[in-house]
């Protein structure tokens, strides 16, 4: 599902991201990638998305080495994983409904598609009586809802959430939360970078520390989950 | 592509032309293609009439090959038949010695009959061949082998009007060629910058289609269509200013009687002659640098 050999990431001038990370992420887990600001998180999620690419070793992601792939294939690679930022990055003057049916429309889906799917996706999150509403108009977890239909859309094989409970209370981020678990449970890999720790306690799922750029810790899950 | 996420992206093209909040933006862009159309076209048609002036100039003037009264029929005929092979002559006329009399006579009018002496074997004047050229830079190597024929006494051509209308066609397409390069630098940067505030106005959006896996020519495709938008306004504005222009100066000169602006009536390229090039051209303009000059201004924000 996601493999990173030897992965080392330079930014020019000479600034190591990340150094010698080897990891081995199979799918249906469910995954906390846990670190402080400067631990190399975000290059992590660079490096899965093809965003940037690894200056030495190997990133596959969902079947594609991301190391060898063409420009070309990276949309279609995409399209095998849905990301959900922390700070929902929705179109603001599209309604919810849109903001998702965007996301099919422009990988080339027929309407006739996204009359069906769109509708299915917002039951699926909770939202069904929310799709006319504008995201200004939607609380920070309603955002973060639609933020993750739009990456379900294409029924992906892994959900990359960045930061998913960055900018929303507390209760609400335990909803966010157990939607990412339910997303799981149906065998999708779910991968939460986050910096806290206290939310991958709580959730007693595997958990890869990282710091400066490299992979300090990487627990299994624990079997059992704390209380929230 | 399937129909349906076409007409989405034509629609979006269109919304990034005429949407609200873009509207001014692509006004002023279409002005400043429609300018640079209307420079390229003033400066194409002034270079295409220059040239027809210039090539009226040269069918006025002819290379004379005069025939040595010593060259034998056979030479003659051996000059026809290399003149009718030669494929820098438009046209050639044979003037014998009795025809050149004639005219001579007819030249003096009442007194003609001052040459009514010289018929016959007194005639002095030399048979010739007039020769008219289809280029006029072809003058020089066309006289020599001219003068290398057997039977010929010698050969008059026009060399210094030649040069002066090979060097008024030279820097006329040399200056239409740098204005055009020119303008057409101008218009692409004006286009190209006008997108790119859309884009970058929409970056966001841009964004997220990368992430869910637009590709980049979905992404690049309503750009374009605004580019083209642009572009065919624009052409079409000038268009129709331009074959106004043109056809209100085309009835001012063919009307006037007499004069140099009389003269050039007879070598300036009717409006029926020249709209399609001007529709072609502008269009083609339009389109490209419309179509090209957004593709340019969007590359950087594929890069995620």
């Amino acid at each position: 599902m996601i493999d990173f050999k030897h992965v080392t990431k330079v930014y020019e001038p000479k600034i190591t991201a990340l150094r010698d990370v080897s990891v081995h992420i199979d799918k249906g887990e469910f995954v906390f990638v846990l670190g402080h600001s400067g631990a190399g998180k975000s290059t992590f999620i660079k490096l899965m998305l093809r965003e940037e690419k690894a200056t030495k070793g190997e990133v596959v992601v969902n079947g594609y080495n991301l190391s060898k792939i063409k420009e070309k294939d990276i949309p279609y690679m995409r399209r095998t994983l849905g990301v959900v930022f922390q700070d929902f990055r929705l179109i603001p003057n599209l309604t919810a409904y849109e903001n998702i049916a965007f996301a099919m429309r422009v990988t080339n889906i027929d309407e006739k598609e996204i009359k069906r799917r769109v509708p299915y996706i917002l039951n699926l999150v909770g939202l069904a009586g929310k799709a006319g509403k504008l995201p200004a108009q939607l609380s920070g977890g309603e955002q973060q809802r639609v933020a993750l239909a739009r990456a379900l859309v294409h029924n992906p094989d892994l959900v990359i959430a960045d930061e998913p409970t960055g900018n929303i209370d507390p209760q609400l981020s335990i909803e966010i939360m157990e939607l990412l678990k339910a997303i799981n449970s149906t065998g999708t890999t779910v991968v939460v970078v986050t910096h806290e720790h206290d939310l991958a306690r709580r959730y007693a799922r595997r958990t890869i520390e990282m710091r400066g750029g490299v992979i300090v810790r990487d627990t299994a899950a624990r079997g059992r989950e704390g209380t929230v | 592509m399937k129909f349906s996420s076409f007409k989405y992206l034509l629609g979006q093209g269109w919304n990034n032309f005429s949407g609200k909040g873009n509207r001014l933006m692509s006004v002023a862009s279409v002005g400043v293609v429609t300018s640079c159309l209307i420079l390229v076209g003033v400066c194409a048609s002034l270079a295409l009439n220059v040239n027809s002036f210039v090539q009226y100039l040269g069918a006025q003037n002819e290379v004379v090959i005069y025939v040595a009264d010593t060259a034998s029929d056979a030479e003659v005929a051996e000059m026809n038949a290399q003149l009718t092979a030669d494929e820098d002559i438009a046209s050639f006329v044979y003037v014998s010695k009795e025809q050149a009399l004639e005219e001579q006579m007819g030249y003096m009018g009442q007194y003609a009959s001052l040459l009514s002496g010289y018929q016959g074997a007194n005639n002095p004047l030399p048979a010739s061949f007039r020769v008219h050229l289809k280029d006029l830079t072809r003058l020089e190597p066309a006289s020599m082998r001219f003068s290398a024929m057997g039977g010929v006494d010698y050969v008059s051509t026009p060399t210094e009007l030649a040069g002066v209308l090979i060097a008024l066609k030279n820097t006329t397409y040399y200056a239409g060629m740098a204005i055009l390069l020119i303008l057409f630098m101008v218009s692409m940067v004006v286009i190209s910058n006008t997108i790119r505030l859309t884009v970058f106005a929409r970056r966001r959006e841009i964004g997220i289609m990368k992430y869910v896996g637009a590709t980049n020519g979905f992404i690049q495709f309503p750009f374009v269509v605004e580019g083209l938008i642009i572009g065919t306004v624009s052409a079409f504005i000038t268009f129709a200013l331009l074959s106004g222009g043109y056809i209100y100066l085309y009835n001012y000169i063919t009307t006037q009687a007499a004069g140099f602006i009389a003269m050039l009536s007879l070598c300036m390229i009717p409006y029926k002659d020249i709209w399609y090039i001007m529709l072609a051209g502008f269009f083609g303009f339009g389109w490209f640098i419309g179509g090209v000059g957004s593709a340019l201004s969007m590359r950087k924000y594929l890069k995620v």
